[in-house]
């Protein structure tokens, strides 16, 4: 039951995130969204057989629709985490146009979105590590008790994932505008 | 031998990639190799457990430093090759920013590209797949008797790791400047 829940909460999260998006941050999400959506679906079919899921609704073996809106949402929070911290901590009204500083904002702001978010799905079920095939051992962060290649993987990528979307979120917009 | 031939190839390829580019193209791809290594080192890490690599000198459990190298060069040709069809085809002097048509020509350098030196390196032994694990079952790509999946998987890669080289790549370039483009 619990499961069904997180999956109709998982599949819903991407209409209410944009609203609430577009009603409070007053930013379109619909680019955004479209290119995470892209993210998403590379990452989980190249990765498919490193994790079981155990939703009902899949696109792909076992990885679920409701995952794929999870990239969906995550990815522009993560985004608008980073670029709010990096205006903050170096005084600036806007993200400067080919400075690489933005990489560690992304890294930064990845690991404080994504890893709390991973450590709830992992306990709740929604996903099983397949330490058979992946071999982790670096140990577990305390508290979240996660392994810390859980991290680390994620730091690498949100090296490339804001890049794509940060490159292609305008012109998915204006196509919707077009139209 | 023939591996350690294979990895002195790879190492020695950039270098070698490098020059012809800025002799024959007039191009920096200093920053495209950069960002390519980048995509490639993720990827390496990502999917670690799934293939089986023969080479020496190692950076992560199995996974060599050359196969970065190889990422670095693979990024370079695959974002010339599609660049180069789409002036051709769009009859442009260069990519227009938003033109998602780019996409297609980066599908076919997946194709035309990608594929080709993934089928050199699975048949020189330089890495095998590992089937228990990956579970594929498409079948073969008939000729070069390549999983289908391989070929699916490169063609969704290049959908982003291009982007991210052309969004980068000129701003990497200044790691060798003076050098061209």
């Amino acid at each position: 039951m619990t499961l069904k829940i997180l999956e109709a909460i998982g599949l819903l999260q991407v209409p209410v995130m944009w609203w609430v998006f577009r009603r409070f941050f007053k930013r379109d999400m619909t680019g955004e969204m479209i290119a995470s959506a892209i993210v998403g679906v590379v990452w989980e079919i190249a990765t498919e057989p490193l994790w079981d899921y155990h939703f009902t609704i899949n696109y792909y073996r076992d990885a679920p629709l409701a995952e794929l809106t999870g990239w969906m949402v995550m990815f522009p929070a993560v985004i608008l985490l980073s670029e709010k911290l990096y205006r903050v901590v170096l005084k600036k009204d806007q993200v400067l146009p080919h400075d690489k500083r933005i990489f560690l904002f992304d890294v930064v702001s990845g690991i404080a979105v994504c890893l709390p978010l991973e450590a709830i799905g992992a306990r709740l079920g929604v996903w099983q590590y397949r330490q058979d095939v992946l071999q982790w051992d670096w140990g577990m962060i305390p508290l979240f008790n996660l392994p810390w290649e859980v991290p680390f993987g994620y730091a690498l990528l949100l090296l490339i994932a804001p890049t794509f979307i940060r490159y292609w979120e305008k012109d998915f917009e204006y196509a919707k505008k077009q139209r | 031998m023939a591996l350690i031939f294979w990895e002195v190839w790879m190492y020695a390829q950039v270098l070698l990639v490098w020059w012809l580019f800025r002799r024959f193209a007039r191009r920096n791809v200093a920053g495209e190799m950069i960002a390519g290594g980048m995509i490639g080192l993720f990827n390496e890490f990502a999917t670690e457990p799934l293939w089986d690599y023969h080479l020496r000198l190692n950076f992560y459990k199995d996974t060599p430093l050359a196969i970065i190298l190889a990422w670095a060069v693979m990024f370079t040709l695959v974002v010339y090759f599609s660049e180069t069809l789409y002036k051709y085809f769009r009859k442009k002097q260069a990519v227009q920013p938003g033109d998602k048509s780019i996409f297609l020509f980066d599908l076919a350098a997946a194709v035309l590209v990608s594929f080709p030196i993934e089928t050199l390196g699975v048949k020189t032994g330089i890495w095998t797949y590992r089937y228990d694990k990956l579970n594929w079952d498409w079948g073969m790509v008939p000729v070069v008797n390549m999983p289908w999946e391989a070929l699916f998987g490169y063609c969704l890669f290049m959908l982003i790791g291009p982007s991210f080289v052309r969004a980068w790549e000129n701003t990497f370039d200044a790691v060798i400047p003076e050098a061209g483009k």
